[in-house]
């Protein structure tokens, strides 16, 4: 058995961006349809055992709230009905003035010519003092469609709820951008400004984003200024990349302060900020689901995440890693930087286990050092050795990959372990030269 | 008897509330342990030594090890028991900012850097911001200890030849016991 249908019609009596907000009311049902600037039409009847009429009545205005609209809203079992009655703010069909024929034939405003016939046949009917649809509603169809043929029929069934309107495709944009002009020279290249705007259009941009099931990957802000003889660069564009899908405000607007506070330093902007654009580039799809209330630890991944975001715009993405192990047996090599997802590693090679204790910190470089009889050289200061422990270690490579070549990459170490005065442990290799070098340092 | 015992002993005595409202990590040779949300500069030449050993007493939680070039050993600190899935290595020339970003998020408990700050307000930043997040900064000292007073416990730890020894330099927040 078929679900009765519930219209929502949300109606702009100013222009708004439908298209926008129906973005918002996605997670609410999926069956919607616009009339351009004017009206949101969303279908709520299949939805009954989700929400109901109030719960979505009480949404509804929490997001005209949150995106600044003003809207009149009314449920109806039809596009036409639900339309009507929202624009003329009324609660009975019977109540609406005549002129709401028009809205009755051409709810979608598509068709100039039958909007025209329309309105003649509205100013006949309020010549003979028809004045409501209730009215409208006692006139013999017989002679509606004897008087105005088919527009006559069609208002008859349309007024009496008994015409299917088909519903439009509607589908979300493609692109999810944001814009704030300022025509009135409201701020220069202040920082704060720009980033109480931005963080306006995040909150639309991330709120639309969760609807969709999306989060963002790519986000572009274009900042554009007064041309000034004087400026360089009228047309400013920042593009972020982000390490993992960004879903929240707080986080991303830290990143994106981070990098804006850093290129205003150096190239600071000297004319009017004519307008503001963020703009969508890619985004992912995301599991929503309703919150684990027993357990938080993927709002904890969602916020090392953030975090690491913000990090990787502050110190540069080669400068934030986690250290993998590998199957190298020397020191410099025993490990590479991994620039993977946080706190998430491969199993360990098990080379750790069965070479000697490595030096808790390495050299950046092997310091060349003298050794003389019972005293280190390095740097050109003296260190008394109180234990020597020889062949700790010996490593070499290289030959294996040309044997009949005199390879650059070769090596040959013998390794140590020293103490020297003040129970410093020092890691350090000879070379078949006979050349000491202090590779690393314990504590 | 030294400066911080005495203090230790004295809060014992008068019940000093802050010696009660502070939790503290268990932490090897110190009884007493460390506080959380501090921060604590270690000194010696077994200081990152200690430290792994305090790592590993808390195996649970994620580490942010901050340095201005890369010298730390990772196959070191994993040979030592420590997983090395648990920390984040960052570089920067400025340490400042990415310590202030990791304190503040308070996703990481433990946090380490050199201590190559002068300035009093940034240590009194840090400690605001280990504070709020209970997050417990090491600052991994040179030569001498710093004189600013945000920084909560100094520690010196040494190898010696019975093994490692460790003094306790300044203490504000009293022991865990």
């Amino acid at each position: 058995m078929s679900q009765k249908q519930r219209i929502v019609c949300l109606y702009f009596s100013k222009p708004a961006p439908v298209h926008e907000l129906a973005d918002y009311f996605l997670r609410l049902s999926p069956q919607m349809a616009v009339r351009e600037e004017r009206a949101l039409f969303i279908e709520i009847g299949k939805c009954h055992r989700l929400y109901s009429e109030e719960s979505f009545m009480a949404r509804a205005s929490v997001i005209l709230r949150k995106t600044s609209q003003k809207a009149q809203i009314a449920v109806g079992d039809d596009i036409t009905s639900s339309l009507t009655l929202a624009k003329f703010a009324k609660v009975q069909i019977n109540d609406l003035p005549l002129v709401a024929l028009v809205d009755f034939i051409d709810p979608f405003n598509r068709d100039e010519v039958l909007k025209k016939f329309a309105y003649r046949m509205i100013d006949v009917f309020s010549d003979l003092g028809i004045r409501t649809i209730g009215d409208f509603k006692k006139i013999p169809v017989g002679n509606l469609i004897e008087r105005f043929g088919v527009v006559g029929r069609l208002a008859h069934l349309r007024v009496m709820g008994e015409d299917f309107v088909a519903w439009p495709l509607w589908k979300p944009r493609e692109v999810i951008s944001e814009k704030s002009e300022f025509p009135h020279f409201e701020f220069y290249g202040e920082l704060e400004p720009m980033l109480f705007e931005l963080k306006g259009q995040l909150d639309r941009i991330f709120s639309r984003l969760y609807n969709r099931g999306q989060r963002a990957m790519v986000l572009r802000v274009d900042v554009r200024c007064e041309k000034f003889s004087t400026t360089k660069q009228p047309e400013r564009r920042f593009d972020f990349e982000f390490f993992a899908p960004q879903g929240e405000t707080k986080g991303t607007l830290r990143v994106l302060k981070e990098r804006l506070s850093r290129e205003f330093e150096k190239t600071p902007i000297t004319s009017p900020i004519l307008s503001l654009q963020t703009t969508v580039l890619k985004s992912v799809a995301f599991e929503g689901g309703q919150k684990n209330i027993l357990d938080n630890s993927e709002e904890k991944t969602e916020q090392v995440y953030s975090l690491h975001n913000q990090l990787v715009e502050l110190v540069g993405r080669d400068n934030i890693f986690q250290a993998e192990l590998t199957e190298d047996r020397r020191p410099e090599k025993s490990w590479v930087k991994n620039f993977g997802a946080p706190h998430r590693l491969a199993l360990q090679p098990n080379v750790a286990a069965s070479i000697p204790e490595r030096p808790t910190y390495l050299c950046k470089t092997p310091i060349r050092i003298e050794v003389t009889a019972g005293y280190l050289h390095i740097r050109k200061k003296k260190y008394r050795i109180l234990h020597w422990d020889n062949n700790l270690e010996r490593i070499s490579g290289g030959w294996f990959e040309h044997p009949r070549e005199d390879i650059q990459n070769r090596y040959e170490r013998n390794y140590m372990q020293v103490i020297v005065e003040g129970h410093q442990k020092l890691t350090i290799f000879e070379t078949p030269q006979r050349e000491f070098y202090l590779h690393g340092y314990y504590g | 008897m030294n400066k911080a015992e005495i203090l230790h002993n004295l809060r014992q005595k008068t019940l000093s509330p802050e010696t009660f409202q502070k939790e503290f990590w268990q932490a090897p040779l110190i009884s007493s342990g460390v506080a959380k949300g501090t921060v604590v500069e270690l000194l010696g030449n077994a200081r990152t030594e200690w430290l792994i050993q305090f790592l590993l007493l808390h195996p649970e939680l994620l580490v942010f090890w901050c340095q201005k070039d890369v010298r730390a050993n990772p196959t070191a600190i994993y040979q030592r028991g420590v997983e090395l899935q648990r920390i984040k290595f960052v570089t920067s020339d400025d340490l400042a900012q990415p310590l202030r970003m990791a304190l503040e998020s308070g996703h990481y408990p433990f946090v380490i850097a050199p201590n190559l700050f002068e300035e009093v307000r940034v240590f009194q930043r840090f400690q605001l911001l280990a504070e709020k997040t209970k997050s417990t900064l090491f600052l991994l000292g040179e030569e001498k200890f710093s004189k600013a007073w945000p920084i909560s416990q100094q520690l010196r730890i040494d190898f010696t030849e019975q093994g490692m020894s460790i003094a306790i330099e300044k203490q504000k927040h009293g022991s865990g016991q």
